[in-house]
């Protein structure tokens, strides 16, 4: 159970405002999109809930506990997998749990069924550079879990892969969340990928950045196979653009 | 498989120079193109060094005692200095300018001193080479650590993680490949160290080895413990290369 409040999150660098009393919410179980353009805020947004920096106004609550400015709370997956290339996938997914003061015989215990859960039997005693874009990425996941079950924050996390690629794993992101599901919160800037994945869909635009719109995807995630080929793909993402205001 | 043969002649070739070397030397000699008190052949070098074999590996056990130890303590105070100038930023921009201009200063010109202050045992010795082989270890790894990407230590510290955990999972293991370069070099230095410390003062060690034959005029000999002394820093450097492939085994698959 993890629900996640944002309460007008204001944040200025010494020569630019970068937010203005952003509000938003993650239900339990959610997987929740904040679209935006490049340079808009959305990886601030992240560095404040992640504790990573300190707003100027506002406050983030974790079910209901103010974490604002305390890191370690939530999960953060960046824009590249990095796994650190000198340690085996086992011992880059279990670094979470080392950080937690976790032994690493437990931590390698508490990982070990989750390999299969993640696609990624036969690859924990592997070495990063040898596994591919979306098996890295697919290990970065399982990384981020470790890190917390409950709530993620997920830093355009296909951006790096090829778009056949970035299909299956979208696919595969959806399957696994099914099976054991994490509120997730996660920034893109790609249309397409913000409407296939989402339940909900929060627009940031503007500077400073605020929140200007939600839509709401109501087709259920199980049934999102294809989903981009239908007209009601293409009404959301025209509503999208309208909010967006490039229409 | 194709990439095979040029890579055995790539190997072949400096062990053939060499070969070639020698064999021009050989016949410099042997025809008496330079009398032979000036330069032995490879043969009478040879010779030398079986003859005073037993001297030779007693000398050599000295300095390379010594070169171990002051090599041993190099990289714990290249270590230290480049732990403290990572985390304090005043120290980095006030020690560094100073370990530079360290580095100016000729070893031959402190060794003396070294002597004058400390004696003729181990102690200038050991002091002598820990000056001589801290700097590439502390230039490298505090690169090393002032390196390390960003966005992974944004990661760690988004779980939560300590100073540290942050040098322990990042920055050391990611300073590893330039401290095994630096090493490379330090091991070599360290050796170099010894000897010209020995030949300022000392009871044993190939130093001192080199100062007496020299001072008999035995070319030969000095030409052999030359030989002994480039061999143990190659042999040195390649245990270096060992150790390096058992602690970074994740080299050897790239």
């Amino acid at each position: 159970m993890a629900e996640l409040e944002i309460r007008n999150l204001s944040f200025a660098y010494e020569d630019a405002d970068v937010l203005r009393d952003v509000n938003l919410v993650l239900h339990d179980r959610e997987i929740v999109c904040i679209l935006g353009a490049s340079g808009g805020g959305k990886t601030t947004i992240f560095n404040l809930i992640a504790g990573l920096l300190f707003p100027g106004e506002g406050r983030i609550l974790l079910n209901g506990r103010d974490i604002t400015g305390t890191s370690g709370q939530i999960s953060y997956m960046l824009q590249k997998d990095l796994l650190l290339p000198y340690r085996t996938i086992e011992d880059n997914v279990i670094l979470p749990l080392l950080v937690r003061h976790v032994s690493k015989k437990a931590a390698r215990e508490a990982a070990s069924p989750l390999f299969a859960e993640f696609g990624l039997e036969g690859t924990q005693k592997k070495y990063p550079h040898q596994l591919s874009g979306g098996m890295r990425q697919r290990a970065a996941f399982l990384r981020t879990y470790l890190f917390s079950g409950e709530a993620a924050l997920l830093d355009e996390p296909f951006s790096a892969l090829d778009t056949m690629t970035k299909g299956d794993m979208h696919r595969w992101y959806l399957d696994v969340m099914e099976k054991i599901p994490v509120s997730t919160l996660f920034i893109t800037h790609d249309i397409d990928e913000a409407i296939i994945l989402s339940d909900r869909v929060y627009i940031l635009s503007g500077k400073p950045g605020t929140i200007t719109g939600e839509v709401k995807i109501g087709r259920p995630k199980t049934e999102r196979r294809d989903f981009a080929l239908t007209t009601e793909f293409l009404e959301y993402k025209k509503q999208i653009l309208e909010l967006l205001g490039r229409k | 498989m194709k990439r095979k043969s040029p890579n055995i002649i790539s190997k072949l070739l400096p062990f053939a120079a060499v070969m070639i070397l020698l064999v021009v030397w050989q016949i410099v000699c042997s025809a008496g193109l330079v009398p032979k008190y000036l330069l032995p052949s490879p043969v009478d070098v040879f010779k030398a060094f079986i003859s005073d074999f037993r001297l030779l590996m007693e000398h050599a056990l000295v300095t390379l005692a010594e070169a171990m130890l002051g090599l041993f303590a190099g990289i714990v105070v290249g270590f230290a200095m480049a732990l403290l100038m990572d985390r304090f930023e005043v120290l980095y921009l006030s020690v560094y300018p100073l370990i530079i201009l360290s580095q100016t200063i000729p070893t031959v010109a402190i060794a003396p001193l070294l002597v004058l202050w400390f004696g003729y045992e181990m102690t200038p010795k050991i002091l002598l080479i820990i000056l001589t082989t801290f700097f590439p270890i502390t230039i490298s790894l505090l690169s090393g650590f002032r390196s390390a990407d960003t966005d992974t230590i944004r990661l760690l510290q988004s779980m939560g993680a300590d100073r540290m955990q942050i040098f322990r999972y990042v920055k050391f293991p990611g300073a590893l490949p330039q401290f095994f370069g630096s090493l490379r070099i330090s091991v070599s230095y360290a050796i170099v160290g010894a000897v010209i410390s020995e030949w300022l003062g000392g009871f044993s060690g190939l130093g001192v080895y080199m100062t007496r034959v020299k001072k008999s005029f035995s070319f030969d000999k000095m030409f052999a413990v030359i030989f002994l002394i480039s061999a143990a820093s190659l042999l040195l450097m390649k245990l270096v290369d060992v150790i390096q492939k058992k602690v970074m085994p994740w080299e050897e698959s790239l």
